[in-house]
């Protein structure tokens, strides 16, 4: 008998040094905080870590128009987005038994990808190369397209609009009209661009959505919209008057229309496989107690009873496998983005924008002063101007 | 020998958890130092985007192609033309500095043509102008070459357009993209193109399925 348990003592101890778990994950960081603890972690996180960090610092340091900052960082991350990892390692051990899915490099969901390239387009937009911008945005779109169903490919509406706002400014009207066609099936009740509109408001407000992990030991991972959502309306104010600006996107739409097909397609083989290795270890569990309550009747010097040992520790260890290649999904998630986003576009003639940001709820504004809106005139007189709730 | 029991369950115990560490790849990733590449290779980060032998090889093309038109090569009088990036549209999916490639092509072009073509520096024109206004103030003196009445004009101007086409097979995560860049050359006077020339190119790749 301590034959057996010594052998289940080192079978446990192979099998947890064969296991290479994703890292704890790390205290969350206040939604409105700056880059600074992510410039940390990208020293001391793990790599596969990397782009989630850049991420985070790239659109942490936009909102604090650190562009300097945001401009790298997003670069990064979109160059470890585009770049295939089909012979990648860390995707291969992803794949195996021995790994959590979050393990394996973190590239971010694909509304996650595509909000890299919508803050790394916005740059562009600011910085005047509207081509760039719109080939941004028009990336962005392919990374929605990667998620969704034939009916729901490429839906995501603000790259569209953006794209066809960057059209805009470059002066090729015949790209814009194209894509506002586009834009208007997806928003039908969007007015559209005016030929003089020269300033941009972009505004978010609400909270990044949150993944969860759910089913039996965590396998897969739910949708579940950002809280608080303390507001979801916007009106910009041009002095006296307020402009309901038209929100064009819903991130947690977005995030969750995929409806987990995908992962729940990669994660179905390693459940399936998890199930299959449980019911065999449940079942020598249960034999072993059928034998053991046995065990006298055959055992004429206990070696039977010996045997059932083995047997026993044979089952815990199949139960030790099994409870390593949890496919714990990965619920990494990119925690400072909003929950939705809003646009309106202006025509001032290349004046300079003293704006300010109303926001409410269902039509009851929120409490607290109104924000100012913080807008920047590129060499070319067009103005970005930026608002987030939080 | 008779083996006990519990020692062959603890070597099969054994025989199996050892197998999976064995093969279990190391989990570090291995850095590597900087290395000079050639340009014309394909890069090492791949993507279905323009890659650097993709530059190399299109701006490549185009310049032996241009030493070739008999509208700029065989005047008495070396044409002037205009090869920045201003009118080199991006109407494509590719985030791209458009200037590598304009420059690639003016500056083989320069070179090769032996004085045939003079290449007209409009993206400097400011500070041409800011030069000949301070001589026209008489703060800095003329200089060794004299001066003009203007700038210098052009008599053609390089532009194009870079055009793609991104399929993506939500199945399979299988990327492709087309890019097709187009070169021509615009009569700056009356408008007639008198050169044009396509690069294009289609790659595809394919994911691994742990990113669809």
């Amino acid at each position: 008998m301590k034959l057996a348990a010594l052998s289940g003592a080192l079978g446990l101890a192979v099998f947890s040094a064969a296991r290479a778990a994703a890292p704890p994950p790390l205290p969350p960081v206040p939604y409105d905080a700056g880059p600074e603890a992510f410039v940390g972690r990208l020293a001391t996180d793990p790599p596969a870590n990397r782009v989630l960090n850049q991420m985070e610092i790239g659109a942490r340091a936009f909102w604090r128009a650190d562009y300097a900052t945001a401009k790298p960082a997003l670069d990064d991350a979109i160059a470890r987005i585009d770049s295939v990892f089909a012979a990648d390692a860390n995707a291969a051990k992803a794949r195996k038994l021995w790994y959590d899915e979050g393990s394996k490099d973190f590239k971010g969901e694909p509304y996650e990808r595509a909000m890299a390239f919508l803050y790394r387009g916005l740059i562009y937009l600011h910085e005047a190369d509207y081509e760039n911008a719109r080939a941004a945005f028009r990336r962005g779109l392919m990374q929605d397209a990667f998620a969704e169903e034939d009916q729901n490919r490429s839906d995501f509406a603000l790259l569209l609009f953006l794209d066809a706002w960057a059209s805009h400014l470059n002066g090729d009207t015949d790209l814009r009209d194209e894509t506002l066609v586009q834009l208007k099936k997806l928003r039908p009740s969007f007015g559209g661009i005016g030929e003089k509109d020269d300033t941009l408001v972009l505004a978010e407000t609400g909270l990044a959505p949150r993944k969860l992990g759910d089913g039996a030991a965590h396998a897969f991972f739910v949708y579940r919209r950002g809280k608080p959502i303390a507001e979801n309306q916007v009106q910009v104010m041009t002095g006296a008057a307020a402009i309901q600006a038209y929100p064009m996107e819903d991130l947690f739409y977005q995030a969750s229309t995929r409806g987990g097909r995908e992962i729940d397609k990669i994660l179905a083989g390693k459940a399936q496989f998890k199930a299959t290795t449980g019911g065999v270890g449940s079942f020598l569990a249960d034999t072993t107690v059928a034998l053991s309550s046995n065990s006298s009747a055959f055992s004429a010097n206990g070696q039977y009873g010996d045997a059932v040992a083995a047997v026993g520790v044979l089952s815990g260890v199949f139960l030790i496998v099994s409870s390593n290649s949890r496919p714990q999904a990965d619920v990494r998630a990119w925690s400072s983005l909003p929950d939705t986003l809003h646009v309106l576009t202006l025509g001032l003639g290349g004046r300079p924008a003293k704006l300010t940001a109303r926001f409410l709820k269902t039509g009851v504004p929120v409490e607290g002063a109104d924000k100012p809106i913080a807008c920047a005139t590129d060499a070319n007189r067009k103005q970005l101007c930026l608002v987030r709730a939080h | 020998m008779r083996i006990p029991l519990p020692l062959i369950g603890l070597a099969a115990v054994l025989g199996v958890a050892a197998a999976p560490a064995a093969a279990a790849p190391k989990l570090k990733p291995q850095g590597s130092a900087t290395v000079y590449r050639d340009t014309t290779t394909s890069d090492g980060v791949r993507g279905v985007g323009t890659e650097s032998q993709d530059i190399v090889s299109m701006s490549d093309a185009m310049f032996r192609d241009l030493l070739n038109v008999p509208e700029l090569m065989n005047r008495p009088t070396p044409p002037r033309i205009i090869v920045d990036p201003k009118y080199f549209r991006n109407e494509s999916s590719e985030i791209i500095d458009k200037a590598l490639i304009t420059d690639r092509i003016r500056v083989n072009l320069l070179r090769a043509a032996g004085g045939r073509m003079r290449f007209i520096g409009r993206e400097y024109a400011g500070a041409v102008e800011e030069e000949r206004a301070l001589k026209d103030a008489g703060k800095v003196d003329v200089g060794t070459t004299g001066r003009t009445r203007a700038q210098a004009g052009a008599d053609y101007r390089l532009v194009g357009r870079i055009g793609t086409r991104d399929a993506i097979d939500t199945r399979t995560g299988t990327t492709s993209r087309f890019s097709q860049y187009t070169f021509e050359l615009l009569d700056m006077e009356y408008g007639e193109i008198i050169w044009s020339n396509l690069y294009e190119f289609k790659k595809e790749n394919r994911d691994d399925v742990v990113y669809r």
